[in-house]
């Protein structure tokens, strides 16, 4: 039986830290065998994606796997082929692992259920991007000296429509750590609260005494109709402004999972700040998913 | 004169008379001849043993979709003797059951021409109507010919793309949420309409508990006003998406415990007059994952009984929510068991939750042979 990451919904506590103790490893240049040697890892993108992909298809030659890259353009997706008919066939080139990207929540629990290898999600609709929510606790792991508790995040923006931030939240909770979810009222209902996190709509009310914020990309593709009134207004109301950083807690850190709208939802000077861990998140995402590559294979 | 069949010692529930006792029924010549004591001698007559098993009258359903034979053999299966069948039903054909046509209320943005099927009612489907002005018409318009019309009530611009109820399962799992008052505000909007042009007026699988406020409100005043569930609403919530299972993808969607339960109470009490169906059944590559790719659609006529008992009503309000009740809504001849009236009958295992026996016109048209 393969192994898959799925999601981090129910994923316990020790083996969120068992993972980040490899991914660490990795981290710190320490780990040198190539234990993918021969193997082939299957990018199957059904949705634009570079930094994933990169982030993923870097880990797997890290680890000395062949990696096959199929996306979209220039597939059968589009002559009509099924997810799960696309899916079988790649298996059948005896990849070790899939990593599958859907538009469709659910879909890379449905892959994992007709193939044999291992299925990684890197995403799934609006459901879950759990080695992005992995990445993000390890890169505030080891900033605070690997432990997560009692640690307030705020994560702001689009979080109806985002995966990153659903991952987040259990990958946080699981480790010990308040999440606070704020952005308009049509991008953060209450409903959130049923699993676990802390809603408001008040910026300041989010940011203080948070020890971390991560600041969401606004998912316009995925926004059937205008959920604010103008970006001038997102960004005065929502946006981390310099101003805004200036009143964060000492030592509080700024993450934002990629890519930035600059001077939309985070300002430049705030991104490129001494507070912003945006760069450590994609240097570290490369030491996870090779920890989760191990981890399935 | 054929021989005579006697239904020998069931418990019959025939809500219609308000029976609830163990009866011998005998059927001649397609009718109902006789509800008599158990143990009765009918010269001549063929015995079916039915002791421990419900004898009911023919389930009757007011909304399906039928495309081919086998959802004719699936409606038999579940003990079902008279179908109005959807205007999107493709189905044309002879059968031995009962099947009324439900006419198109509207074609797009117009008033759709009146079905030559002689139809008993009218319905725009399971589309939400394009605007306020175009129900209005059609309600006017349905006046003149004297047919109830059937309502899918829905705010399409509050419904979006949504797959599955607003709440903690839809947020946690990814889905699109379709919020309650997409539905509660059309409700709201059609009594409004309603009051203004009057007529007849049924609304379509109700599945808020928001919806049955309104409802009562015109009830009370009333209103010649009338309402269905269906039998998966009254047992199911959208916890059932959980995996997402397909089984949750139905249209209207599935709701909160809290619907669930006042769909129920409303039942019970007959605020809800009848369970529909629902029954449509889209071909299997059409009900392939993912979740959202799926078309909604439930197979549902074999489980609606068993599903309304689940949900913990009495046996006596299920029944009546699948016989009389239904029958009642369109004046129909229908659902009960009435002594010299059409010998419909379902037979129904309590124990198994399967229909035993389905007779239409004294007819054998269904046997469990799996027992």
């Amino acid at each position: 039986m393969a192994r898959h990451l799925l999601a981090l919904e129910g994923t316990p506590r020790l083996e969120i830290e068992k993972l980040f103790a490899r991914a660490a490893a990795h981290a710190s240049g320490e780990v040198r065998n190539r234990p993918l040697i021969g193997q082939v890892v299957a990018n199957l993108f059904f949705e634009p994606s570079t930094r994933t992909r990169s982030s993923f298809e870097t880990a797997a030659a890290g680890l000395g796997a062949h990696v096959l890259n199929w996306t979209v353009a220039g597939s059968s997706a589009s002559k009509g082929e099924t997810l799960i008919d696309t899916v079988k066939n790649i298996a059948a080139l005896g990849p070790v692992a899939l990593v599958i990207r859907h538009s469709s929540s659910g879909a890379a629990a449905l892959a994992a259920t007709v193939v044999g290898c291992a299925v990684i999600n890197a995403g799934d609709g609006l459901h879950e991007h759990p080695s992005q929510g992995l990445l993000d606790a390890f890169t505030l792991w080891r900033r605070w000296g690997g432990s997560l508790s009692g640690k307030r995040v705020a994560i702001i923006g689009d979080v109806l429509h985002s995966r990153v931030a659903r991952s987040n939240l259990h990958a946080l909770r699981a480790l010990g750590a308040t999440v606070v979810f704020c952005g308009p009222p049509t991008l953060v209902p209450k409903t959130f609260e049923a699993l676990g996190a802390l809603v408001t709509w008040n910026v300041d009310e989010a940011t203080l005494d948070a020890d971390a914020v991560m600041m969401l990309r606004l998912q316009r593709e995925r926004m059937a109709e205008a959920a604010f009134p103008t970006e001038a207004e997102y960004h005065r109301r929502w946006g981390l402004t310099v101003e805004r950083a200036a009143r964060l807690k000492a030592g509080a850190v700024v993450l934002h999972p990629g890519p930035v709208n600059r001077g939309f939802e985070i300002d430049p000077e705030v991104a490129d700040g001494p507070r912003s861990v945006i760069l450590e998140q994609v240097s570290n995402g490369v030491a996870v998913r090779k920890a989760i590559l191990e981890a399935v294979t | 004169m054929t021989a005579p069949l006697v239904l020998r010692a069931g418990r019959v529930i025939d809500p219609g008379n308000q029976i609830d006792a163990t009866v011998d029924v005998v059927l001649r010549d397609g009718r109902v001849a006789g509800l008599e004591k158990p143990g009765a001698i009918e010269a001549g007559a063929r015995v079916l043993d039915v002791r421990g098993l419900w004898v009911l009258p023919g389930l009757v359903d007011l909304r399906c979709v039928l495309d081919d034979e086998l959802d004719l053999l699936k409606a038999k299966q579940g003990g079902f003797t008279t179908l109005l069948a959807d205007p999107s039903s493709t189905w044309r054909g002879t059968t031995e059951l009962r099947v009324k046509r439900v006419g198109a209320l509207v074609r797009g943005t117009e008033l759709a021409e009146v079905s030559m099927e002689a139809p008993v009612a009218l319905s725009a489907g399971s589309a939400p109507l394009a605007s306020s002005g175009l129900l209005r018409r059609a309600l006017q318009y349905a006046r003149s010919l004297s047919l109830p019309v059937m309502l899918h009530s829905e705010d399409a611009s509050l419904s979006g793309r949504g797959l599955l109820g607003e709440g903690p399962t839809a947020t946690r799992l990814g889905l699109q949420g379709v919020p309650a008052s997409a539905e509660v505000s059309a409700v709201a909007r059609d009594l409004a309409l309603f009051e203004d042009v009057g007529g007849r007026l049924h609304f379509s699988h109700l599945t808020c508990a928001g919806s049955l406020r309104y409802l009562k409100e015109a009830r009370t005043a009333g209103l010649f006003v009338s309402a269905d569930v269906t039998a998966h609403h009254l047992r199911f919530t959208d916890e059932l998406a959980d995996g997402y299972s397909l089984d949750a993808r139905v249209w209207p969607v599935l709701r909160s415990k809290a619907d669930a339960e006042a769909l129920r109470a409303a039942a019970e009490v007959g605020l809800i007059d009848a369970v529909a169906t629902d029954h449509r059944c889209p071909s299997a590559a059409e009900r392939e994952p993912p979740f959202d790719h799926c078309v909604p659609g439930r197979d549902a006529f074999a489980t609606a009984l068993s599903d309304v008992l689940a949900a913990g009503l009495s046996a006596l309000r299920a029944v009546a929510l699948l016989t009389s009740g239904p029958a009642q809504v369109l004046g129909l001849e229908a659902g009960r068991l009435a002594v010299g009236g059409p010998a419909d009958v379902a037979v129904f295992d309590p124990k198994s939750g399967r229909m035993r026996y389905t007779f239409v016109a004294g007819q054998l048209v269904h046997e469990d042979k799996a027992r």
